[in-house]
């Protein structure tokens, strides 16, 4: 008994101690990395390691890595250690670095996220404080509509995106749709009706409940002319213009404009995965300029158009924004490195060949220039791009973007289309919603 | 005669059983076994089993990944983390199951409920405030985080499987075993232990499919790409505005699935030898 | 009060790694998530003190909130029982001594080493889509096609389907259960001419009810925080009819970074599950039967 005992005394020592010992062991090492940077960069060797996270695909993995490469070769002073993955819990595992302050140091976002990140503190670098950037290759306005926030330059747009319409030409062909159409609400409603009444199987629309929240923003946007939600949280629309855009919806469903929810519901989110999309019994995918590619991989003749635009539209409501932004960690000991990085990855033609569009069509002049002359570009993409910017609508404020608003707009559209609502109590359903999120979240705001 | 009969038919009914059910288990295995050989474009499209066109380099590529780590780089990383966890919580998990068994120590309800509640609290409000502990820890980037707490028996769910298959044992042996002068550890190993065999199989089998198949913990904690794991590798390439090979992915998947499956072949056969020693009770 | 011998003692020490790894891993993030229900807190800021205000909220002002909970009551009653009905059918059948047991074993337990897989999710879909494979099949005896995941009034069924299909760990544990019971017992009762029904009620079920106790418990707290299943197939629609509690903790933690608010959220629900799983420990004691001799612990 004695002996066994002191045998699991024993036992227990150890494990404690090699718990400690472990504990502050590592602790030591971690600090020795995180202090590794400015010892050796005082020491004017200035060898520095960058970590770069971004997420994206194989291809954008591919020609992000031979960047890298090419970049490490040119000044070999710089290591850049590249942290790669996946869009599925990128952005759960970036708030936890951030909170817990070991977030890389050059940091790739999207740029639907920034309203609720800034509103939680301030974590990227001001760019335009960093003198190795040249941003006057950007397009300023661009850059002040998405990528400022409170006067300082957060990031850069690693591409243009702009909201389109892409639609199967092989489709159109059958049901004789005129490829070249400019689409307004009236001969929209008018083809959608007359490819279900032709072929009941057949539905020009392939809406989720989020594509159907786009249209009916850009809907009310063309109608006031307003930001969605103004920037002091009150709506920008009223009740008659939303129960217009509702009334639409709904006959869009009840013409079998739409294919029924009840059939798309598993493909929520992903209707760029629906099998009927895909089998070209549904014509058309309102969505962004940045899915031509995805889609373009499965649907032959893709072809892509601009969003429907009343002919007395007071704004377009088309979006032309970043599709991620590349920020600098705030905290970052080797901002200046990371900025000449960034610059190179922008600016320099050779990275511009490189990395090609597999973050978008590039934000720059010259980068574009040099993928159309070198035969990289689709120039339906760039073509319906250069024609979404002329036109482009306002640029949304944060708030109109916010997360919570859309789920309650999404939530309500979907009691639309079920028929659980009629266009009008759908309306004053939504602006109840609207009005109590709106302030709460003015509330938090103080 | 008639009784054979019966017999016969009771067979019968449970190989048809069987069978039909096992379809229902198999046929997800095999869609994604016939979806890595399909063109990518394919995959989406159609619910055949059998694809329009045999592709095999899906498993190449797949295998390849970005080029700058392989699957098989992935694989031996997830080796070096899951298989120190399974042993360790085995141990661990199995020591402290028998002390919550058969002692009766103060406050041992009270540390009972305590260990049981820790389960039910979500992931998600948890794993920032142990992120921020790990990184105190300096465990970051390291496989610590899972190999360290599996030391110290901190997943309830396999002590308390343990507690209750100790408690179901018959005690007679274990009391013998005590007039013969044995102490509790010398209990604990040679007659406990070997007659869970099948519970602590369960638990390693457990752990490894678990860990192996972590997907959120390892993505938290684990930065560098040279120390990604399988279930990290098989998502690595997923994203919604960029052209994803979905027939490599289905080829990793199947290929990730195998070790899972020879472990889990090759253990259960144990099952049969559970509790032969019962035998010596007289 | 009970007087404790110095050989109680020893189990403090066996069960000493636990507590040390309580008090290093669990109790911190155990506390912190408490203080913080308590507080406005968007994860990296400052939490900010307001008192009820959050579980006030949740209960008066969150539409969701009612609508989440609802939906995991009813996904817990659902997929519990038929999960353990189901597990402990086929964990009787493969303890049978059947040709090929081992590769039926196997291949009941694939389901869950699929876990919650990219494939799982793909695949699901394509099941249970309106012209999935479960129509197609149905179609065959003239059976019209059902809106599995399209019709808010199904889908969660559908969804908690794929839990029932990931049977195999309370299958293996169930076997495990039985591999336990001694052969005497059952060679007794034959000789007494017990038939199959008597012998598994007087034998089986008693000897397995710390195994099936054990199922149960854990099978609840998890259903209780299911999330992969439905967050990856459904997303929580149609019309959140798949939309389940820890989902809305999900989505207030990391999507609109209101981590004060999603731990009040966590709380309710933990107190929600030791309540249920107190009842269940409660009652245990009337139907499990410990070698022992005790109660549930």
């Amino acid at each position: 008994m004695n002996n066994f005992k002191k045998f699991v005394s024993l036992v227990l020592v150890v494990l404690i101690g090699m718990t400690l010992l472990v504990g502050c062991s590592s602790d030591e090492s971690s600090q020795e990395s995180s202090n590794n940077n400015t010892d050796s960069s005082s020491n004017e060797s200035k060898n520095v390691t960058l970590r770069f996270m971004w997420w994206g695909g194989d291809d954008r993995h591919k020609a992000t890595l031979d960047a890298i490469d090419l970049y490490m070769q040119k000044n070999p002073n710089v290591k850049i250690d590249a942290e790669y993955s996946g869009i599925d819990g990128y952005l759960q595992k970036l708030v936890t670095q951030l909170s817990g302050n070991t977030a890389a140091d050059i940091i790739q976002i999207d740029v639907t996220w920034i309203p609720e990140l800034a509103a939680q503190g301030d974590f990227f670098a001001d760019l335009s404080q960093q003198k190795s950037i040249d941003t006057t290759t950007f397009d300023q306005n661009f850059l002040k509509q998405y990528s400022y926030l409170n006067d300082k330059l957060i990031g850069l747009p690693t591409g243009i995106n702009a909201s389109a319409l892409l639609y199967n030409k092989d489709f159109f062909a059958k049901y004789g749709i005129d490829d070249k159409t400019v689409w307004n609400w009236d001969n929209l409603a008018e083809t959608a009706k007359q490819v279900h009444q032709k072929d009941k199987n057949a539905y020009l629309l392939n809406f989720d409940a989020t594509v159907s929240y786009y249209m009916v923003k850009a809907y009310v946007i063309q109608r006031t002319g307003n930001y969605w939600v103004n920037d002091d949280y009150s709506l920008g629309f009223d009740k008659q213009v939303l129960t217009d855009a509702f009334t639409y919806l709904d006959q869009l469903f009840k013409n079998g404009g739409i294919q029924p929810f009840s059939e798309s519901a598993p493909f929520q989110g992903k209707p760029e995965q629906n099998p009927k999309w895909l089998n070209g019994e549904l014509g058309m995918l309102w969505n962004w300029t940045s899915m031509y590619n995805v889609n373009k991989a499965n649907i032959k003749n893709l072809g892509i158009a601009m969003i429907p635009v009343a002919p007395d539209a007071k704004d377009t409501g088309i979006i032309v924004r970043p599709s991620q932004l590349l920020t600098i960690n705030k905290n970052s000991e080797n901002a200046e490195e990371a900025a000449k990085f960034i610059n190179w990855f922008f600016n320099d033609p050779e990275a511009a060949k490189i990395l090609k569009d597999v973050r978008g069509l590039p934000p720059t002049e010259t980068a574009r220039k040099i993928l159309v002359d070198n035969g990289l570009l689709d120039p339906a993409l760039n073509e319906a791009t250069t024609n979404a910017t002329k036109m482009m609508g306002k640029p949304e404020n944060g708030i109109s973007q916010n997360q919570e608003l859309e789920k309650i707009s999404t939530d309500v559209i979907q009691e639309l289309a079920y028929q659980k609502l009629t266009p009008e109590k759908a309306a004053d359903e939504l602006i109840s919603r609207f009005e109590q999120k709106l302030s709460e979240l003015k509330d938090q705001q103080k | 005669m008639n009784d054979l009969k019966k017999i016969n038919v009771s067979i019968i009914f449970t190989y048809i059983f069987l069978i039909a059910f096992a379809l229902l288990m198999v046929y997800p295995l095999l869609w994604v076994v016939s979806a890595s050989f399909k063109p990518n474009e394919d995959i989406f499209k159609s619910l055949n089993l059998i694809p329009s066109r045999v592709v095999t380099d899906s498993y190449i590529n797949g295998w390849k990944g970005t080029g700058q780590y392989t699957f098989g780089r992935f694989f031996l990383n997830t080796f070096i983390m899951v298989v120190p966890t399974v042993i360790f919580t085995v141990v661990s998990s199995t020591v402290v199951a028998y002390g919550f068994a058969r002692f009766n120590f103060p406050f041992k309800k009270v540390l009972f409920a305590l260990m049981i509640s820790t389960l039910m609290l979500p992931d998600s409000v948890i794993l920032i405030p142990r992120y921020i502990l790990f990184n105190r820890f300096g465990w970051l980037d390291s496989y610590k985080p899972f190999i360290i707490p599996a030391l110290l028996a901190t997943a309830p769910f396999f002590v308390f499987m343990m507690v209750q298959f100790l408690r179901g044992l018959p005690k007679e042996l274990e009391e013998s075993a005590v007039i013969d002068g044995c102490n509790s550890f010398q209990i604990l190993l040679r007659i406990t232990i070997p007659l869970c065999i099948p519970a602590i199989i369960s638990m390693a089998i457990f752990q490894f499919i678990w860990t192996w198949n972590d997907f959120l913990n390892t993505l938290i904690y684990i930065n560098s790409v040279s120390k990604y794991t399988v279930s990290l590798g098989l998502r690595m390439s997923i994203d919604a505005t960029s052209v994803v090979n979905w027939n490599q992915i289905m080829a990793m998947t199947v290929i990730s699935m195998l070790p899972c499956i020879v472990i889990f072949f090759s253990a259960q056969k144990y099952f049969v030898e559970g509790i032969a020693t019962t035998g010596l009770k007289g | 009060m009970k007087r404790y011998k110095r050989k109680d003692y020893i189990g403090l020490l066996y069960i000493s790694p636990w507590i040390i790894g309580f008090l290093l891993f669990k109790l911190y993030p155990f506390i912190m998530s408490f203080i913080y229900s308590f507080t406005e807190y968007s994860i990296t800021g400052t939490p900010a003190f307001s008192g009820l205000s959050n579980y006030i909220y949740a209960f008066t002002k969150d539409r969701l909130f009612w609508t989440s909970f609802f939906n995991t009551l009813l996904y817990v009653v659902m997929t519990v029982p038929m999960k353990l009905a189901f597990a402990l059918i086929v964990a009787m059948i493969l303890n049978m001594k059947i040709k090929g047991v081992n590769i039926f074993r196997t291949i009941y337990y694939l389901p869950s080493i699929f876990g919650g897989s990219v494939a799982v999710s793909v695949l699901w879909r394509f099941l249970f889509m309106k012209d999935g494979i479960v129509n197609k099949f149905l179609s065959i005896f003239n059976i019209g096609s059902v809106d599995w995941l399209g019709s808010p009034d199904i889908a969660l069924f559908t969804v908690s389907l794929l839990a029932v299909w990931q049977f195999g760990s309370s299958m293996v544990i169930f076997l495990a259960g039985l591999k336990q019971i001694p052969n005497e017992l059952y060679e007794a009762a034959l000789v007494d001419g017990a038939s199959r029904a008597r012998r598994f009620f007087s034998i089986t079920l008693p000897m397995l009810s710390p195994v099936l106790f054990f199922n149960l418990v854990m099978q609840t707290i998890n259903a209780f925080q299911e999330f992969t299943g439905p967050f990856v197939i459904t997303a929580g629609g149609p019309m959140n009819s798949t939309y389940l509690y820890s989902m809305l903790i999900y989505d207030n933690a990391f999507k609109y970074f209101r981590m004060g608010y999603s731990s009040a959220l966590s709380w309710v629900q933990f107190l929600l599950i030791m309540v249920v799983t107190i009842i269940i420990f409660k009652t245990s004691s009337s139907w499990t039967y410990y070698e022992d001799g005790g109660q549930s612990i």
